[in-house]
C-alpha cells in the first residue's frame, strides 16, 4: 500500500494551514483514500490499478486547495515557532517582539527591574544631554554664529599672575579695528545697572548694555522698529539715544522718538529690538552708546575695560584672524615698548565658548557620569540577562531541536532585550521631564540658553539611539552565550545539572567586575567633588556674613550734579541705617566681596624704584568704603588702624590695604609709607595707615585679590566719584527683618533712589559656590545610584550562585563542613570580585579624574583619603551585599537539598 | 436519467443542494467522510459521485459554520477515524433547507408535470 500522505500533502501546501490542522487533514484524507483502495482491492483490482483508481479521485488541478482556499482555517497566523527560520524580515521581526512581550510577562519582577533601571538610565541621559544640547551644541541664535568671535588681550607673564582673557584697552580696540582686516566688524560692549524712571515716576533699577554702534551689525540682528545710532551719534557729547528691548517698549509704551529717563538724564527712543533677542542675559531692557577712548595715554592703553566680539570676514577662518592679531604683537612692541615688554597678546576665543564659560566642563561632567550609570545599567541587565539565559537553556535546545537556527535563537534574544530597552526608554522620557525640571530648578546660575530648555525631538533622538544601543549591547553578549554551547547536550542534561555553566559564571563575574569598577570610577569623582566642596565651605573668607543685609544705590549725576554731595547723601543713609532698631552698625564700600570685581589700579611706592618695564606692576583693587563698613562686613584689623570718621576731605589722605596687598612691600612695613596711583605727576600721596585681613572676594576657591580701601569721604581718585555704593548692614536679628525699615529710611532722605539687590550677605555667599555645590548634589545623586546598582549586580550573582549550589553545599553539609567555613567561602567569594572591581576601578578612576582638575580646589585628583574611603565603601557594601547569600548558603539543610534530587 | 457530469456537480458545491444531502445524511447518525462518499454514490444509484478534493472541503466548510462537528473516534484494532455529527445549529438549517426544498421540488413538478401531462 502506498504512502498515502505524500499525495495529500502537496495538495494543502498552497494553503495556510496551522501545521496541526493540516496534519489532521493529511490523516483524514489518506484515510479516505486508503479505504478506497482496499475496496477496489476487494472488488478485484491489483494493487498498483487500486492505487492509480484511488488517486485518480483527485482532480488534475489541485481542486482541494481551491476549495478549501476560502475557509478561514486556510489562512491561520503563522505560528510562533520561536526561532523557526523564516525569510520575513519584518513579520519575524513583530513575531519576535510579540513572542519576547509574552516571554517578559512571565516573569513581571525581572521586567520591573529590567525597566525600571532602563528607565533610570535612559532618563537621566535624555535629561543632562537636554541640558548639554541647549548650552553647548546649539549654534548662538545669530546668523552664521560660527563667524563670531570675542576678542581680547593675554597676559601670561613667567612669573605672578596672568590673564588668559583680558578686556582690551580703547586705544588697543583702535589699533584692531584699523590692523586687523580679518574681522568684517568689530564692536565693543559692557552691561552697566541704571536707573529708569517710569512715566509715573517711579524709579527702577534695570539692567543696560552700553554698545558701540557696530555691535548689531557684528551680530547681524537689526533693530525691529526704529533704527540704531550711528557712529557720529555714538561719540561723546551728543546726546543720548536709546534702545529698548521688546518687552519693555510693550510695557512702557514707549514709542520711538519718545523720551526715556534714564539715570534722571533724558534719552532718545530710536529703536525697539526684536522680541526674543538675548546677547548674554536676557534681562537687559535698554541699549545705549558706548563711546571707545582711543586717547593715546600711557594710562588709558592700560585702562583694559572693553569687552569686544568681531565677525570674520567671510572667507577667513578663526587661525587667520589670531595670527594677525598675534602679529598685531611686532607693532605694540616697536611702539609702546614699556607696555608690552613681557608677552601681551591680542586674542580671540570663538563667541559660543566666550559665552557659555566655565560652565561647560560641569555640564560634561555630569553628561559623563550620567553615561556611566547607563553603562552600569547595561552592564546589570547583561548580567541578569546571562543568568536568565542560562535557566533557559532547555528551552533553546528545545526550540533548536525543532529546527531552530543559532542566528534566529540570537535574534529572539535580542528582540528580548531591545523591548526591555523601549519601554524601559518610554519610561525614561517621562522620567527625563521630571529630573530636567529639578536640575533647572537646581541650578545655580542662569544657563547660557536663549531658548526654553525642554525635551525636543533632538533630545528624542537622542533617547532613540540610546535605546537601541543598550537593547543591543544588553542583548547580544547574553544570546551568544546562550546559545553557544552544542544544543544537543544540553538535551540530553536533567534539569539538576543544568546549571550555571563555568562559562557563564566566568563571564558574570566580568561583568561584576566591570560594574564595580565603573561604580568606583563615578564614586571616586562624586567624592572629590564632595570633598573640595567641603574645604569650600571651611575656607575662612575672611568676613563673617551672618546677619548682613546689603542693598545697592546709585545716585546718578541727573539726580545730583555734585559728586560730593552725592557721596554726603549716601554718608546720611549710612547714619540712618545704623540707627534703625534691630541695626548693629551699617556700612558701604563700592563693591561688595563675592558681588562685583572692584577695578584693579596700578600705584607706586613711594620711595622704592618702580617694576622694570614688563615686570608685573604694583597693582590693587581699588575699594571706597566707610569707616563702619569693617564691622558691618566682619572684616578683621590687622595692624594699624582701620579708616576712621575723621578721615574726611581736606585730611591727609590714608588708605588701608589687605594683607596680600602688603606683602608688595617685600617684608618691609607698609604702615607710614606712601603710594601714589597714576599720573604721578598730578596724584596725591596716600598713607598706608592700617593693614586688614584678606577677603576672598572672588570666591572661596580663589586666592584673595590685593586691595586698598580708601575713605568714600576723601574725594576718591578720578574717574571713580563714589555713586554706586552697596550698603552693608549687620543685624542683631535676621536680617530680612530689616529690609522693610531700610527701605523706609532710604526713602525718607530720597524717595527716587531705588534699591537694588536687596539680598543677606549669606545668600551671596551661599550662591557663589552654588555652582559646584550643584555639580557635587548631582554627581553624588548620579554616583549613589551607580554604586547602589553595582552592590545590586554583586548581590545577585551570589545570591544566584548559592541557589544553584544549593546541593553542592547540602553535600558539603553532610560530610561535615563547618557552617562558619562555608560562610566564609560565600563572603569570600564576594569580597574577591570586589577587591578585584577596586583594583581595575580604582587607577581607571585616578586616570580620568585628573579631567576634573580645573574643578576641585583644596583636593588634588589623586587624594588619598578620597580613594581610601572610595575602597572601604566597596569592600562594606560587597560585604552586605554577600551577607545574605551567605546566611542562606549556612542554612541548607542537607537532608532537604538531597532529597530534592 | 443520463449520467450526471460529475465535474459539473462539483460545481453545484458552492450553491445548496450539496450541503443538504451531507445534513441529511449526517442526521440520522455520525459518519466519516469515506461512508458518506459510499452513501451518496450507492442512494443516488451511482448517478451522485462525490470526489475526495470536493466531499472534503465541503466537510470543511460546514464545520466552519457550525452546522456539523467532526470528533475522531478510536475503536479497537482500528485507525482513528474523523466522524462528523449535526449540530443544533445544523438540525435548524437543515430543517430549513428541507422545507425550501420540498417547496422547489413541488415547483418544478408542478411545470414539468404539466408539460408531460
Amino acid at each position: 500500500m502506498p504512502d498515502w500522505t505524500e499525495h495529500v500533502r502537496p495538495r494543502l501546501s498552497p494553503l495556510r494551514l496551522s501545521p496541526a490542522r493540516e496534519a489532521e487533514i493529511v490523516e483524514e484524507l489518506s484515510q479516505h483514500l486508503e479505504d478506497l483502495w482496499h475496496e477496489l482491492i476487494a472488488g478485484g483490482a491489483s494493487p498498483d490499478e487500486a492505487t492509480r483508481l484511488a488517486l485518480a479521485d483527485f482532480s488534475e488541478e489541485n481542486l482541494l486547495a481551491r476549495y478549501m482556499a476560502p475557509l478561514r482555517q486556510a489562512h491561520s497566523p503563522s505560528p510562533i515557532t520561536p526561532g523557526a527560520p523564516r525569510a520575513r524580515l519584518f513579520s519575524d521581526l513583530w513575531q519576535d517582539l510579540r513572542y519576547a512581550a509574552r516571554m517578559l510577562r512571565k516573569r513581571p519582577g525581572f521586567t520591573i527591574t529590567a525597566v525600571l533601571t532602563l528607565a533610570l538610565g535612559i532618563g537621566s541621559n535624555a535629561a543632562i544631554f537636554t541640558v548639554i544640547n541647549a548650552v553647548l551644541l546649539r549654534p548662538l541664535p545669530f546668523p552664521h554664529s560660527e563667524q563670531l568671535l570675542g576678542v581680547y588681550t593675554r597676559y601670561l607673564p613667567t612669573t605672578g599672575p596672568g590673564f588668559r582673557y583680558f578686556a582690551l584697552s580703547g586705544p588697543e580696540f583702535a589699533d584692531i579695528r584699523r590692523r586687523v582686516n580679518a574681522f568684517a566688524s568689530i564692536a565693543a560692549y559692557g552691561f552697566e545697572s541704571r536707573n529708569l524712571t517710569h512715566g509715573n515716576g517711579e524709579v527702577e533699577r534695570v539692567l543696560t548694555m552700553r554698545v558701540t554702534s557696530e555691535f548689531f551689525d557684528v551680530l547681524g540682528i537689526r533693530p525691529l522698529r526704529g533704527r540704531m545710532f550711528t557712529e557720529e551719534e555714538a561719540q561723546r557729547g551728543q546726546g543720548c539715544l536709546a534702545l529698548l528691548s521688546h518687552d519693555e517698549a510693550e510695557n512702557a509704551t514707549s514709542a520711538i522718538g519718545s523720551t526715556i529717563r534714564l539715570d534722571d538724564s533724558p534719552c532718545q527712543v530710536i529703536g525697539v529690538m526684536p522680541q526674543g533677542f538675548v546677547f548674554r542675559d536676557d534681562g537687559v531692557k535698554v541699549w545705549t552708546a558706548l563711546t571707545v577712548n582711543t586717547e593715546e595715554t600711557t594710562i588709558n592703553r592700560g585702562s583694559h575695560g572693553m569687552v569686544a566680539i568681531a565677525r570674520l570676514r567671510e572667507g577667513v577662518s578663526a587661525e587667520q584672524a589670531d595670527a594677525q592679531l598675534h602679529s598685531l604683537h611686532g607693532y605694540w612692541l616697536e611702539e609702546y615698548p614699556d607696555h608690552y615688554a613681557k608677552g601681551h597678546f591680542a586674542v580671540s576665543q570663538p563667541l559660543h565658548e566666550v559665552i557659555v564659560g566655565d560652565q561647560r566642563d560641569g555640564l560634561l561632567l555630569l553628561g559623563g557620569a550620567v553615561l556611566f550609570v547607563l553603562l552600569i545599567v547595561c552592564v546589570n541587565l547583561t548580567a541578569l540577562l546571562i543568568s536568565n539565559g542560562e535557566a533557559r537553556r532547555r528551552e533553546f535546545a528545545v526550540r533548536y531541536a525543532l529546527g531552530a537556527n543559532r542566528r534566529r535563537l540570537i535574534r529572539q534574544l535580542v528582540a528580548e532585550a531591545m523591548l526591555l530597552a523601549i519601554i524601559g526608554g518610554l519610561i525614561g522620557v517621562v522620567l527625563a521631564n521630571t529630573l530636567l525640571a529639578a536640575l533647572l530648578a537646581l541650578y545655580p546660575r542662569r544657563l547660557p540658553a536663549w531658548q526654553p530648555i525642554t525635551i525636543d525631538y533632538a533630545a528624542m533622538l537622542y533617547t532613540c539611539a540610546l535605546v537601541i544601543v543598550a537593547g543591543f549591547v544588553v542583548g547580544f553578549v547574553p544570546a551568544l552565550q546562550a546559545t553557544g554551547v552544542r544544543m544537543q547536550e544540553t538535551m540530553r542534561m536533567d534539569s539538576h545539572t543544568a546549571t550555571l555553566s563555568r562559562r557563564a559564571v566566568a563571564a558574570r563575574s566580568v561583568l561584576v567586575i566591570s560594574q564595580l569598577a565603573l561604580s568606583v570610577i563615578l564614586l571616586a569623582g562624586a567624592l572629590l567633588l564632595i570633598r573640595s566642596y567641603q574645604r569650600l565651605q571651611q575656607v575662612d573668607l575672611g568676613i563673617e556674613p551672618d546677619h548682613v543685609l546689603t542693598f545697592n544705590i546709585s545716585i546718578p549725576p541727573g539726580r545730583q550734579r555734585d559728586a560730593a554731595a552725592a557721596r554726603r547723601t549716601l554718608a546720611a543713609i549710612e547714619d540712618r541705617l545704623a540707627a534703625t532698631p534691630g541695626v548693629e552698625t551699617a556700612g558701604a564700600i563700592s563693591n561688595l566681596p563675592l558681588a562685583s570685581g572692584g577695578p584693579p589700579d596700578s600705584f607706586v611706592i613711594e620711595g622704592r624704584p618702580a617694576p622694570p618695564p614688563g615686570a608685573p606692576a604694583w597693582n590693587a583693587r581699588y575699594l571706597m568704603a566707610t569707616p563702619r563698613m569693617f564691622h558691618a562686613l566682619g572684616i578683621r584689623l590687622k595692624r594699624g588702624r582701620l579708616l576712621a570718621e575723621s578721615d574726611v576731605g581736606g585730611q591727609p589722605l590714608v588708605a588701608v590695604i589687605n594683607e596680600t596687598t602688603a606683602r608688595l612691600w617685600s617684608g618691609d612695613d607698609p604702615i607710614g609709607r606712601t603710594i601714589r596711583y597714576y599720573p604721578q605727576e598730578t596724584s596725591p600721596s596716600i598713607q598706608i595707615v592700617g593693614i586688614v585681613g584678606d577677603v576672598r572676594s572672588i570666591g572661596a576657591s580663589e586666592p584673595s585679590p590685593p586691595a586698598v580701601y580708601v575713605p568714600l569721604a576723601q574725594a576718591p581718585r578720578p574717574p571713580y566719584e563714589g555713586r554706586f555704593m552697596t550698603f552693608v548692614v549687620r543685624t542683631q536679628g535676621n536680617p530680612a527683618d530689616i529690609a522693610a525699615s531700610a527701605l523706609a529710611e532710604v526713602a525718607s532722605i530720597d524717595t527716587g533712589l531705588p534699591l537694588a539687590n536687596l539680598q543677606t550677605m549669606s545668600e551671596i555667599v551661599s550662591a557663589a559656590s552654588g555652582q559646584p555645590r550643584f555639580t557635587t548634589l548631582v554627581m553624588s545623586f548620579f554616583a549613589g545610584i551607580a554604586f547602589l546598582l553595582a552592590a545590586l549586580g554583586l548581590y545577585g550573582i551570589l545570591a544566584y550562585g548559592v541557589e544553584q549550589r544549593v546541593r553542592e553545599i547540602g553535600v558539603r553539609v553532610a560530610l561535615g563542613a563547618d557552617k562558619r567555613e562555608i560562610f566564609r567561602l560565600i563572603i569570600g567569594n564576594g569580597m574577591r570580585l570586589a577587591l578585584v572591581g577596586a583594583a581595575i576601578g580604582v587607577p581607571s578612576a585616578l586616570a580620568l579624574t585628573r579631567l576634573m582638575g580645573g574643578m576641585l580646589s583644596g583636593v588634588t585628583s589623586t587624594d588619598p583619603v578620597t580613594y581610601i574611603a572610595v575602597v572601604g565603601m566597596l569592600l562594606i557594601s560587597a560585604l552586605l551585599a554577600s551577607y545574605l547569600p551567605a546566611r542562606r548558603a549556612t542554612r541548607v539543610d542537607p537532608i532537604v537539598a538531597l532529597r530534592a534530587e | 436519467m443520463t449520467d450526471i457530469n460529475t465535474r459539473a456537480l462539483d460545481r453545484e458545491l458552492k450553491r445548496g443542494t450539496a450541503e443538504l444531502l451531507i445534513l441529511s445524511l449526517l442526521d440520522a447518525r455520525p459518519r466519516h467522510g469515506y461512508e458518506l462518499s459510499k452513501l451518496i454514490h450507492t442512494r443516488s444509484g451511482g448517478q451522485l459521485t462525490f470526489h475526495i478534493d470536493s466531499l472534503y472541503p465541503l466537510l470543511y466548510r460546514l464545520e466552519e459554520r457550525g452546522w456539523i462537528k467532526g470528533t475522531w473516534v478510536e475503536r479497537p484494532d482500528e485507525r482513528r477515524r474523523r466522524f462528523y455529527k449535526v449540530t443544533p445549529q445544523g438540525r435548524r438549517v437543515l430543517a430549513q433547507q428541507r422545507k425550501t426544498w420540498a417547496a422547489f421540488v413541488d415547483a418544478v413538478q408542478r411545470i414539468t408535470g404539466d408539460e408531460h401531462a
